[in-house]
């Protein structure tokens, strides 16, 4: 997936309250938020983890690096 | 006379490879029933099958999202029984998912499962062939979840609710034949399913969760007693209800 559609999916679907985000956007979600963002990863990278591995993932960045950098251009 | 006695009853189990449904069959045989166990997993129904009081037990491993296929599948066990005296629908999935992350396809395989393929064979037991002339009684497994409200919950709470008013309606046209059709509500039970999730979840979740059941979470075997009870001709004039059985969760 390309960046750019990467950080607008992201947008749309946490429905976070920023514009826009980049990599070095922080992350701080609610617990509905993770489970959103469990089927964000599962629907669109085929990415299944569990509410304990997104514990610490505080940025926009590290959420990239869990995915995959292979998997987002 | 033994209260809540199943001698010469066979109940159909749904979901009888583990958990609730496991319990069930393991409380109906040593109450003298004899079973017809269905479960997805052959390997997990034989397992509940060692744990039975000897009987006239047999297993179908069957998915039962294969919904089309129930009734040819059930055909031949059935008519082997002849007369089926109780049903008690365990087999059930949750999808924990908020709202803006459902898909119609979520929905589908929750009420496949949880719903529609209880009340096919609840339509299948109750024709002529299969019902019993002196009584049956239909149990369907539902939740808390059908009658209060819970973040990500609402393909599942939907479909438990749906069982809850189903039941209902079906207990009024079953009446006729003798048929008596009630739901068992529970909270959060202690399956080995249920472990497995808790262990996902991050540390102290578990612990909140716990505390919104005064009287802590429930063992399979609680919704076993009641079961043969709602089986048992000691409870022969209880239909369309639903009893709650949930430690106290939804008292609040």
């Amino acid at each position: 997936m390309e960046k750019v559609v990467f950080f607008k999916k992201l947008l749309a679907e946490l429905e976070l309250e920023e514009s826009e985000i980049d990599e070095s956007s922080p992350l701080h979600i609610t617990s509905l938020q993770t489970l959103t963002l469990m089927s964000f990863l599962d629907e669109h990278f085929g990415i299944r983890v569990k509410v304990k591995d997104l514990i610490g993932i505080e940025s926009v960045r590290k959420l990239m690096e869990l995915i995959g950098k292979d998997k987002i251009d | 006379m033994i209260p809540f006695s199943l001698i010469d009853k066979t109940i159909l189990i749904t979901g009888a490879s583990s958990g609730i449904g496991a319990s069930c069959s393991q409380i109906c045989s040593e109450s003298g029933a004899n079973l017809i166990l269905m479960g997805r997993n052959q390997n997990n129904l034989l397992q509940t099958l060692k744990q039975l009081k000897p009987g006239n037990h047999s297993v179908i491993s069957f998915d039962l999202l294969n919904i089309e296929g129930i009734e040819k599948e059930l055909e031949e066990p059935l008519s082997r029984y002849g007369k089926i005296h109780g049903l008690i629908h365990c087999a059930g999935i949750d999808i924990t998912r908020p709202l803006n992350a459902l898909r119609k396809s979520d929905y589908q395989v929750v009420f496949d499962t949880n719903v529609i393929s209880g009340f096919e064979i609840a339509r299948i037991l109750s024709k002529k062939q299969y019902s019993a002339t002196n009584g049956s009684s239909y149990i369907f497994i539902s939740s808390v979840m059908g009658i209060v409200g819970e973040s990500a919950k609402t393909a599942y709470s939907a479909s438990k609710g749906a069982l809850l008013a189903g039941c209902r309606s079906m207990a009024l046209e079953l009446a006729a034949k003798k048929i008596r059709v009630n739901c068992i509500s529970p909270a959060i039970i202690q399956t080995e399913l249920v472990e497995k999730l808790f262990s996902e979840l991050p540390e102290g979740a578990v612990d909140i969760i716990k505390s919104k059941h005064p009287l802590g979470f429930g063992t399979p075997q609680d919704i076993a007693n009641a079961c043969i009870f709602l089986l048992s001709d000691e409870a022969k004039w209880i239909t369309g209800s639903n009893l709650v059985i949930d430690g106290g969760y939804s008292c609040q």
